[in-house]
């Protein structure tokens, strides 16, 4: 089946139409939401006008973009002015946005399409997203009964289950980076500031980045190039020059020096994910990368400084919905405090309080330093162990998850057993470097195992160059799982 | 018995302490963090877009110009501009703040420090500054008595606000206002702000306390909120300071709270106690980067600074030589004092010039509420004009009629004069006759000059300035008299 | 440290959520929990230790004063739960008595009384079920 790659190639080279190229997207989708809920919007009439758009603009034979004809999905968290923006969430049900996210803009300018939206957990917040308040979780397309990880558990279902589209996803704490290596897929959460926020509703301001999950890292290099880059809408976004990512693939592997983590292999990981990691280490060794020890001291402070910064952050960002600009009004209120307070109860599920609660309570009078603050100087710590870390080594590698995707209602229950599937991500977010997670096996139940290479800030390129190497060498990316579109 | 009105505390053992906030609204062109206008009186909601709506996903970018105004203010007040300063969250929840938190400054803030001095009677009073920040501005919330709801216009969310906190250092409502006043002309003369009351860009609460004359501690103070005119402030502080006083003499204590000034009843009345101290949850606002600057780039700042109130009316002084009175009316009026100027470069005697435009140009300004600019003469006309009084071509008591006549028009005063037929006669001549016409028919008053009665000479002056319509040089037909009668001068 | 009804029932009304007595208890617990969680980095010795509050190396970062056109009215109000057109409707802030002076005033009058009423967080319709 065709690849994002291979879309474009073919579309600008006048061998595919996008509307046809569109079409099959739309087929794919439609053909395996009945089996995995992982899109929460499809928008056929619109994608298809603007297919027919590009494919007269080719016939006059202007210009259509480096990603010509390429269908994408958006996770339902990033504003498109088409459909509607829900972050998963009852509180924007029916809220539509009045513009579109850079990336969303971007892409569109590169004459890519936009043909879905797709699941969450609601605003983020979750690991499987079970949380998904208005269509419900989305299933693993390798075992339906099993989570596809989250939140853009919709995003690495449908990358998992489809061939061809560009997904896009968040990453606040291992959100893009968890539900790929739990569908076995590639999905990289670029280096902070290294594609614009804006657009992105808001979890965890310095924290939250926007990245893809696709079939492998090529296809992630495709995409990136087009999002990357310094927005003026986004002052968090750097101002660094973006690498042709495609090109840099080519460079290969030998000399690259790798380095390992004892830290990174916690108690309680799963045996087979830890042994297909390290044979997956074994691979990278046998390409010619140098293989270090390292240690990232501070790594099991990692998650809980991320539950209190992001809770923190999210306390605040989430404040904005409250009934009265858009968004979900309770109907039975009196008066202004009460309109608040009900709207913000009825509307946001119980993931989403607890964490806006305990988000509240460490910004609090009396508590900010022990912990809000505390935490901050925690964060500190742990970019020193990457800073150090990085000295000796060129990119980290290690487990995406210590354990793979687990059956839909086994941890829903339990939050903080939720929290700890995250233990090997969320040091990334608060590191602000970028991390690729790339599937590297299987579990005797044939569940994918995720491999997650970290690298320097703003050297995504290095990453996909370990990512495209390895998949150079093996071939689990190219398994398909038992749900999924069949072929055109 | 005026002093006791505007200073409850005068002639008693008691002192107040009065400490200012001053809100005030930057004139740039686009909002703090977005690029909408920011303009007054647009129609509501019309001037909002997804950032300064709160939208989901948007994101602020900060004003380079909103910061650089900042600067300017804090050095024209002699501040420490902080070399690195942040921006944070103010978390609080209103249907005028659409995301529900503030972007404000905490611990941070761009300015520190420094102070206004302030003219008192014959006294300046240095009023120090605790220190000055940068935050976005709210909504607007509408009501009307009677109706359920409240309607709220998000033209005003995210405009640029600054925050002057004085130190309590003012001891009378009326200090309280010249401190004001003199805040305001400063942000006037770097031309900041609009510094409008009425319109909301310039916005004040204060806080005071009473305390035994010479203490040093401070007591418990009470907060006045919505205070919107010169007027109401110092009567709230002269209404505040009488309760307080009040309470003190009848023993009983003050308690710390929140005011409201009702101005048609003339008092202050509780809108909430402060038992419980607001929890904003302030945070480092993770959106924006940080701002640092250098020496060099405050030193630029600070050479760009235009002059400042202060300095100009001591210039005016000691360099143009006008007396206080004069000084201080142009320089409490940037465009008034700058007209002035233009003026004196085109005719280099500004207390003449001074005279002119503190009068017949204040008046005039004020009869139709224009600014100098607006008068309908330029400087360089009215500079004319008093050269022409100086150089007799029209008398002085003709010359407001010249002024009246060269307004609204791009008449030269020659012209203007011509047109009145004021031409001030100053020919030897023709005065000579008239002199004598005038002494020929009046032989009594003649006699008394003679005889020593000066002010017959004044009669006699006045029977020529009859006779020419008033355009006789009168300096010269007082002259011409004395010779003709071979009287000394007086 | 130890987790109360009261305290919880404050974040509740700071967060502005109308938690029921269920969820009041579900959450005590939760905190507990999660406050020993995260009180794992506590043991470490930071005294020393700058706290990292920012993600981007970069300092300065503006924008030029240069305005770019707003939203048309229709759209700013289109996701409004409740607006008549022009202005956004709230149900009555809260402050009654500050609009019954000077009507000419009231938007800045009833403003200032209704924002501090509000930030005063002593609102007594928050709380439990």
């Amino acid at each position: 089946m065709r690849g994002v790659v291979e879309t474009r190639d073919a579309v600008r080279g006048k061998k595919l139409k996008a509307v046809e190229s569109i079409r099959d997207a739309i087929r794919q989708i439609r053909e395996v939401d009945g089996a995995l809920h992982a899109a929460s919007d499809v928008f056929e009439a619109d994608a298809l006008r603007e297919a027919e758009d590009l494919d007269r603009r080719i016939a006059r034979g202007e210009e259509p973009g480096p990603l010509a004809g390429v269908p994408f999905t958006v996770k339902d968290n990033i504003c498109t002015r088409v459909g509607k923006t829900t972050a998963g969430s009852k509180i924007l049900a029916s809220y539509r946005a009045p513009y579109d996210a850079t990336v969303v803009a971007r892409l569109r300018a590169g004459g890519a399409i936009c043909v879905a939206k797709t699941n969450m957990d609601e605003f983020g917040m979750g690991s499987s997203t079970e949380n998904s308040a208005i269509i419900g979780p989305t299933k693993n397309p390798w075992k339906t009964t099993h989570v596809p990880g989250g939140s853009s558990g919709g995003a690495a279902a449908l990358a998992a289950a489809s061939r061809g589209m560009i997904h896009l996803g968040s990453d606040t704490g291992g959100s893009i980076r968890q539900p790929a290596s739990y569908c076995g897929v590639t999905g990289l959460k670029p280096s902070y500031g290294r594609v614009s926020r804006y657009g992105l509703l808001a979890f965890a301001s310095s924290l939250d980045q926007i990245g893809m999950l696709q079939a492998d890292a090529r296809e992630c290099a495709a995409a990136l190039e087009v999002l990357a880059g310094k927005d003026a809408k986004d002052s968090t976004s750097g101002a660094v020059p973006v690498p042709r990512y495609l090109e840099e693939l080519e460079r290969g592997v030998r000399g690259l020096r790798v380095g390992v983590a004892k830290e990174y292999f916690p108690e309680g990981i799963e045996p087979e994910v830890a042994e297909r990691v390290r044979q997956g280490i074994d691979t990278l060794r046998s390409l010619g990368v140098e293989v270090r020890e390292v240690s990232l001291p501070h790594t099991r402070y990692a998650n809980p400084t991320y539950v209190l910064i992001s809770g923190a952050e999210a306390s605040s960002n989430l404040a904005r919905y409250d009934g009265v600009h858009y968004g979900y009004r309770t109907d039975a209120s009196r008066g202004l405090i009460d309109l608040y307070a009900k709207s913000r109860v009825e509307g946001f599920g119980p993931e989403v309080k607890r964490r806006i609660m305990v988000g509240t309570f460490v910004l609090s009078a009396g508590y900010y330093d022990a912990f809000y603050n505390k935490a901050c100087k925690v964060r500190k710590l742990i970019r020193n162990d990457f800073e150090k870390a990085f000295r000796e080594v060129d990119a980290i590698v290690c487990p995406t998850s210590p354990v793979v995707a687990f059956p839909i209602g086994e941890k829903i229950d339990d939050p903080l057993k939720l929290y700890a599937v995250d233990v090997l991500t969320v040091p990334a977010n608060l590191a602000t470097v970028p991390g690729i997670s790339l599937p590297c096996g299987f579990t005797r139940e044939k569940l994918p195992i995720g491999l997650q290479i970290y690298g320097r800030p703003f050297e995504d390129a290095t990453i996909l160059r370990l990512a495209h190497g390895f998949q150079g060498a093996t071939k689990h990316h190219l398994d398909a799982p038992p749900v999924r579109a069949r072929s055109s | 018995m005026a002093k006791a009105k505007t200073d409850p505390t005068d002639g008693t053992p008691l002192e107040a302490v009065i400490g200012l906030e001053v809100h005030c609204q930057l004139k740039t062109r686009t909002k703090m963090f977005c690029s909408c206008e920011n303009r007054f009186g647009a129609e509501p909601n019309s001037l909002v877009c997804p950032v300064c709506l709160g939208h989901p996903g948007s994101l602020p970018v900060v004003n380079r110009k909103a910061v650089e105004y900042a600067i300017k203010v804090g050095l024209a007040c002699g501040c420490e501009i902080a070399r690195f300063t942040k921006f944070d969250r103010k978390n609080y929840y209103y249907p005028d703040l659409p995301k529900n938190y503030q972007i404000s400054q905490y611990d941070l803030p761009i300015c520190k420090g420094g102070s206004v001095d302030v003219a008192g009677e014959g006294t300046s009073h240095r009023i120090g500054l605790v220190r000055i920040h940068l935050e976005e501005d709210a909504g607007k919330n509408i009501h009307a008595d009677g109706a359920a709801e409240s309607w709220v216009d998000l033209n005003r969310a995210g405009v640029p606000l600054l925050e002057i906190v004085s130190q309590p250092d003012m001891r009378t409502p009326e200090e309280a206002g010249a401190y004001l006043r003199m805040l305001r002309l400063i942000m006037l003369y770097l031309d900041v702000s609009d510094c409008n009351m009425e319109e909301g860009s310039l916005r004040c609460d204060v806080n005071v306390s009473i305390r035994p004359r010479g203490s040093t501690r401070l007591e418990t103070r009470t907060e006045i909120k919505n205070l919107n005119s010169f007027t109401n402030i110092e009567n709230a502080l002269v209404h505040e300071i009488r309760r307080q006083m009040k309470l003190r003499e009848s023993g009983q204590p003050v308690i710390q709270q929140t005011l409201l000034f009702d101005p048609q009843r003339g008092e202050t009345r509780v809108l909430r106690g402060k038992e419980e101290a607001h929890d904003y949850r302030y945070f480092p606002e993770p959106d924006l980067a940080p701002l640092t600057f250098t020496e060099e780039s405050l030193a630029a700042a600070g050479a760009t600074l235009p002059e400042l109130p202060a300095a100009r009316l001591r210039r005016f002084q000691s360099d143009l030589g006008l007396g206080a009175y004069h000084a201080d009316v142009l320089v409490r009026d940037v465009g008034l004092a700058n007209f002035f100027e233009e003026a004196v470069a085109k005719y280099a005697k500004p207390q003449a010039v001074a005279n002119w435009v503190v009068n017949a140009l204040l008046e005039e300004m004020n009869a139709r509420g224009l600014g100098a600019q607006e008068a309908g003469i330029s400087p360089g006309r009215l500079a004319d004009l008093v050269r022409a009084i100086d150089e007799g071509k029209v008398s002085n008591q003709k010359a407001r009629d010249v002024f009246k006549a060269m307004l609204g028009n791009e008449k030269d005063v020659a012209a203007a004069i011509r047109e009145l037929g004021l031409e001030q006669i100053s020919d030897d001549g023709i005065l000579r006759g008239a002199v004598r016409d005038v002494l020929r028919a009046h032989p009594g008053p003649v006699d008394d000059v003679r005889k020593g009665k000066k002010n017959s000479v004044n009669f006699l002056v006045g029977q020529v300035m009859r006779s020419t319509k008033g355009q006789a040089n009168p300096g010269m037909v007082l002259k011409m008299i004395e010779e003709e009668l071979g009287v000394a001068g007086s | 440290m130890e987790v109360t009804d009261e305290l919880v029932l404050h974040v509740a009304r700071l967060s502005r959520l109308a938690i029921s007595e269920s969820e009041t208890r579900e959450l005590k617990s939760h905190f507990q929990k999660v406050l020993a969680f995260i009180s794992a980095f506590q043991e470490l010795d930071t005294a020393s230790v700058d706290p990292s509050i920012f993600s981007v190396d970069a300092s300065n970062v503006f924008r030029d004063d240069e305005p770019c056109p707003s939203l048309p009215r229709a759209d700013a109000l289109a996701s409004a739960p409740a607006s008549d057109g022009v202005y956004f409707v709230v149900p009555r802030i809260v402050g009654g008595d500050a609009g019954s002076a000077a009507p000419q005033s009231g938007v800045d009058k009833g403003e200032a009384a209704g924002r501090a009423e509000l930030e005063s967080g002593d609102d007594d319709e928050l709380g439990g079920a």
